[in-house]
């Protein structure tokens, strides 16, 4: 069998950020990053189901050079070997774009599972797990918490809305979106560490991957128009008088919206 | 080589996150005792793979003597890549440093457990190995190593009193030690005491004594300024038996040389305590610059004014020296040129400059940099010990004093 997983490396959850001065993006310069926290818990289901059995784990990331630290990362976790796809066209593409890059990897690598996260936690699209299956021909299932394997098919379970849980079963080959929380993910090991700089990390461009044409800024149909961060509103008011006074002249205002 | 080369940086990324996720919630309850640190440390040993690492050197030194090849003392972690975890001495600076941006308690029960391991691989016979350093490896047993008494502590061989009297196939064993971190807990202890008579009478030996054998008693957790989170105590040896293979190394060496196994773990301790040190410079750098810049005063940034600026610049040339000195005890232990001058300079320099930075930093956090709620005050009071603990600052001085002056 063999799995690829998506990962993406996004600015670290303490991480300071600032509008980068043109207001197209956060401004990246001396911030550290790290591996987006949904795609640890779909790597953690990948090396799982190569401790289960033989799988091969290919990580795969779209990116400029700091990357490289969340690809060897993941080949210190256990992956098998890696693909960098580093060309500033990939990283100016939108979601389709992006997707249309996994999907050629996908095609030359032909996995039997694709795992992503479910979503990016800078970004919050949760767009390219879907367009990719679709892409690449394959079904897929989002939200997914648990997944067991078979010869030809995959059974996994999902989360719904209210705490209920779905068990829906997927030919293979197909595409899971995992969730966070869905599994226990390991740390890298000093072994792994110590044999993560021997594994193969192979660096491509989008025009490698023969998709040079449908992507890049101007392929883009999504267009970030700027980011920024709301104006704060001056519509507090601060409740005083003793705490008791204040949790009732609360619960007052929480009736008065009509919430309670 | 003043940078981390890719697998120090994946080691690092991988120590801190752990400690994220694993340490950094649990210290109030270290802090209060209402944890003990043991299953952590032994969280912190499988999670990371350090007790594999371990391992695997502590086995192929015990089968080399098994096959009975001669006994040759090594430099201990690992027999065929180079001294240190993983073959590179830098992987463990880092693994303490960063555990110490957190809690150096944990770091001392860490250095403490596998310091007592790696003296018995280091000069003990294979069943030593296999009995007492391999299960403290695994992380299954808590290592201590008890060299400081009460009468004896910065002049620790010359004024030891603990004896070791030969009888029939084992050793006799008694006297008392002091300050010796994970005692309260440990299950397997390297004590050193004095040959009384015999082959090397007079001598100072490590023997390894375990939880359970008669005339062996631990006292209770000491009460202490800081590094709660590392249990500290007492050991009692009233006609303690161990049999003669918990002799670590040969009773016959000569007296110059016949505490060099010792010397070599006080040395080990010297140049690990620098990247642990380190790590509280490091810490207390970060969240003092972060704080300066945020926090206002005046109208201003406080770190707009020259009294604030000047103490951060100070703390960031304290940094950058103890890095350095910590990458150049990694280099020196590499090229098998580590001496006693370097390791006592290092352990000096980077434990005063803890203290120093942990007081600035509570200083440029004002009141807040006072209470618990931050790091910090923790942090102040986990830095003294690296100032007493592995010998005295004075001590250190008149190490390197003598190194110098001996050169002439
Ligand atoms: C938290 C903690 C954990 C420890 N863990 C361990 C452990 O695991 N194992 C272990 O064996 N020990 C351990 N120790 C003991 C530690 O190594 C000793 O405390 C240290 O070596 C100093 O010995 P002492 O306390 O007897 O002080 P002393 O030697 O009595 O020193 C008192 C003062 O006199 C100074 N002094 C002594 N001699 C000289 C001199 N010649 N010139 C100038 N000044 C001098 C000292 O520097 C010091 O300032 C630990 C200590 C602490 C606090």
């Amino acid at each position: 069998m063999k799995v690829m997983v998506c990962l993406k490396q996004v600015p670290h959850q303490d991480a300071r950020l600032d509008v980068a001065a043109d207001g197209s993006w956060i401004q990246e310069d001396n911030i550290k990053f790290e591996i987006n926290s949904y795609d640890t818990y779909a790597l953690e289901e990948a090396l799982r189901a190569k401790d289960a059995g033989e799988a091969e784990v290919v990580v795969v990331s779209i990116g400029p050079d700091r990357v490289t630290q969340a690809l060897r990362t993941a080949l210190g976790m256990g992956a098998d070997r890696a693909v960098h796809v580093k060309d500033p066209e990939a990283d100016a593409s939108d979601s389709l774009g992006k997707a249309k890059i996994l999907a050629a990897i996908a095609k030359q690598e032909e996995p039997d599972v694709i795992y992503c996260g479910l979503m990016a936690d800078d970004g919050n699209f949760s767009a390219i797990p879907p367009m990719l299956a679709e892409l690449a021909g394959m079904p897929s299932a989002t939200g997914v918490i648990s997944s067991e394997a078979s010869d030809t098919s995959i059974t996994v379970r999902r989360e719904l809305e209210g705490g209920c849980r779905e068990v829906v079963e997927l030919p293979r080959p197909c595409l899971l979106a995992i969730q966070t929380g869905a599994n226990q993910v390991r740390y890298a090991s000093l072994k792994g560490i110590m044999q993560a700089k021997k594994k193969p990390v192979d660096v491509k461009t989008a025009a490698d991957l023969g998709v040079g044409e449908q992507v890049g800024a101007g392929a883009a149909k999504v267009k970030i128009n700027k980011i920024y961060i709301p104006p704060k509103s001056d519509q507090a008011e601060l409740l005083e008088g003793s705490t008791d006074e204040i949790v009732t002249q609360l619960v007052g205002k929480i009736r008065e919206l009509g919430v309670l | 080589m003043f940078e981390l080369d890719e697998t120090q940086q994946l080691m690092q990324d991988a120590v801190r996150a752990w400690c994220e996720r694993e340490l950094v919630p649990a210290v109030p309850a270290l802090e209060t005792g209402k944890q003990l640190p043991y299953e952590l440390l032994r969280a912190l040993m499988t999670d990371l793979g350090l007790a594999e690492a371990l391992v695997g050197p502590a086995e192929r030194r015990a089968i080399k003597l098994e096959g009975g090849v001669e006994n040759e003392p090594d430099s201990g972690e690992s027999s065929d890549s180079g001294p240190g975890l993983g073959g590179d001495p830098m992987l463990a600076s880092v693994l303490l440093k960063e555990i110490c941006r957190v809690s150096p308690g944990l770091g001392m029960v860490l250095i403490a457990s596998v310091g007592c391991g790696t003296a018995i691989q280091a000069a003990g016979g294979a069943k030593a190995i296999r009995d007492y350093a391999i299960p403290i490896f695994r992380a299954e047993k808590i290592g201590a190593w008890a060299l400081t008494e009460p009468g004896a502590g910065s002049d620790a061989f010359g004024s030891m009193r603990t004896a070791a009297k030969p009888d029939g196939d084992g050793f006799v064993l008694n006297g008392q030690k002091t300050f010796i971190s994970n005692a309260p807990y440990a299950d397997i202890f390297a004590i050193y005491a004095r040959v009384a008579s015999g082959d090397g009478a007079g001598a100072v030996r490590a023997f390894v004594a375990e939880r359970g054998m008669s005339g062996l008693e631990t006292g209770p957790p000491m009460r202490k300024m800081g590094l709660h989170d590392s249990p500290t105590g007492e050991i009692f040896l009233n006609d303690c038996r161990v049999p003669a293979e918990n002799l670590i190394g040969r009773l016959e060496a000569k007296r110059a040389a016949d505490s060099s196994s010792t010397l070599d773990t006080l040395n080990l301790e010297r140049t690990v305590m620098p990247a642990m040190c380190l790590g509280i410079i490091e810490r207390c750098v970060e969240e003092s610059v972060r704080y300066a810049v945020e926090r206002e005063q005046f109208g201003r940034p406080i770190a707009d004014f020259q009294g604030i600026a000047f103490k951060l610049a100070r703390m960031e040339l304290a940094l950058e020296n103890a890095r350095n000195l910590v990458f150049k005890l990694a280099w020196a232990q590499q090229r098998g040129k580590l001496d006693a001058r370097l390791a006592s300079l290092a352990k000096l320099y980077c434990a005063e400059q803890a203290v120093a930075v942990s007081l600035d930093a509570i200083q440029i956090h004002g009141g807040a940099g006072y209470t618990a709620d931050l790091p910090l005050e923790k942090l102040m009071r986990d830095a003294k010990v690296f100032e007493i603990g592995g010998g005295t600052n004075e001590i250190q001085l008149q190490t390197i004093a003598r190194a110098i002056t001996s050169r002439r």
